[in-house]
């Protein structure tokens, strides 16, 4: 879905930037644990782990938005 | 049909002209004074709608701090014995199905390094480095790979094949270390906090925007804007965050900040967050030419909130500001420290 909203900005603004790689960085951090986690934890963990993937690509969804927009923040 | 008088015709010609065209500049002017309105009116539902925007977007922001910190408190701990090792793809892989060979992508990490390869979900990977991922008795395919990139070293390139929609395709993927950066840091500034709840000091470390810098915009300096500003490195300050701040200017070039040279704004972001409030940190840049080199005060909090002190203004160039010189070099030579 990001990618659906195009390439990042040239100019980066502190404001949308920092917390969009802070989200990417989170993305990147559940995937790992998913994976490495994958058959040895219990499956509510891992359903709780899902669903904050989902909740953190929608945060990361608006604010490539706000980016693309370029709206003050 | 009655025949009319050529001159006559002549008489009413400029007449009914005339007459048309004030009738049509009426309707232009009617056409026009609708249409600015109809502007305007667009123009403040517009800015309204921007606003209400502006207003959830901070609030994602600020959410999206909070999810950050309770991230890593809620989801599970690096494996015992100390960080992840070795390299990721950023893809996920958990709850894949049990394929006899290769391992199917759920998910691709956002930026990551398999998203800049091209990798999907959905695609499903056969082999890395010509090694088919196939299972074996009790191992599966999955398993497999999760060791395989365990056993690689961050940074190295390797050769992914994988299925999509039926088709063998191929690809490079240059791995990244499997813990993120940003939670290194996290867990070299504060080892004790391992399994905990970042507290809200540390997550401002994190996001110097909340500090002062967030509304700073920088560009990467190309080739041509370096010819024009004296220099083939730095991020050039696009909009700098209003005074008193950080003390940058618009026009800047940024070239170090803390003694290290960022090599994106994102870099430069991470970098300006690395300090505390109240640290302070210098900040070399290359103002109407000239090399610069001051200390900014990192701020405690917003210059734009209720308890934001403000810091001293930093030196200013010595000489009266001029436009850019034509380049005699790209590299900024010369120029005094």
């Amino acid at each position: 879905m990001p990618s659906a909203i195009g390439e990042r900005p040239v100019v980066e603004r502190a404001g949308t930037s920092v917390p969009i790689d802070t989200l990417e960085a989170q993305v990147q951090w559940i995937d790992q644990q998913i994976s490495v986690a994958d058959g040895a934890i219990d499956p509510g963990s891992a359903e709780q782990l899902w669903r904050k993937r989902v909740g953190a690509m929608n945060s990361l969804v608006q604010l490539r938005y706000v980016e693309a927009q370029r709206i003050d923040m | 049909m009655q025949s009319v008088p050529i001159r006559t015709v002549m008489q009413r010609v400029p007449g009914a002209l005339l007459a048309a065209a004030i009738a049509l500049a009426a309707t232009t002017q009617v056409a026009v004074a609708t249409e600015t309105q109809d502007t305007a009116q667009l123009q403040q539902e517009l800015d309204a709608a921007r606003g209400r925007l502006d207003a959830a977007a901070r609030d994602i922001a600020d959410l999206s701090r909070k999810l950050y910190g309770d991230d890593f408190a809620g989801g599970p701990m690096p494996p015992p014995g100390g960080p992840p090792r070795g390299a990721m793809l950023g893809i996920n892989v958990g709850g894949s199905p049990d394929l006899a060979e290769g391992v199917e992508v759920m998910g691709v990490s956002p930026s990551g390094p398999a998203a800049a390869a091209g990798l999907k979900s959905g695609d499903v990977i056969v082999a890395i480095d010509g090694k088919p991922l196939r299972k074996t008795g009790d191992r599966a395919a999955g398993r497999q790979l999760v060791e395989q990139m365990r056993a690689t070293q961050p940074g190295q390139e390797v050769k992914v094949d994988y299925l999509r929609d039926g088709k063998k395709l191929s690809t490079t993927v240059t791995t990244v270390a499997a813990e993120p950066p940003m939670a290194r840091m996290l867990r070299e500034h504060v080892p004790m906090l391992e399994g905990m709840q970042i507290p809200p000091e540390l997550q401002e470390m994190v996001h110097p925007g909340g500090r002062g810098f967030r509304a700073l915009e920088l560009v990467p300096i190309t080739p041509r804007l370096g010819q024009y500003f004296g220099t083939d490195q730095g991020l050039l300050v696009v909009k700098a965050p209003p005074a008193p701040g950080p003390g940058l200017e618009e026009g800047d070039v940024i070239l170090s900040i803390g003694g290290r040279t960022p090599d994106n704004p994102r870099h430069a972001f991470r970098i300006l967050g690395s300090y505390q409030p109240g640290e302070k940190v210098k900040i070399e840049v290359l103002r109407q030419r000239k090399h610069l080199a001051f200390d900014v005060l990192m701020p405690a909090a917003d210059p734009l909130s209720p308890g934001f002190r403000p810091d001293p203004p930093p030196p200013r160039a010595p000489n009266a500001p001029v436009p850019p010189a034509p380049p005699t070099d790209t590299k900024g030579g010369g120029i005094s420290s």
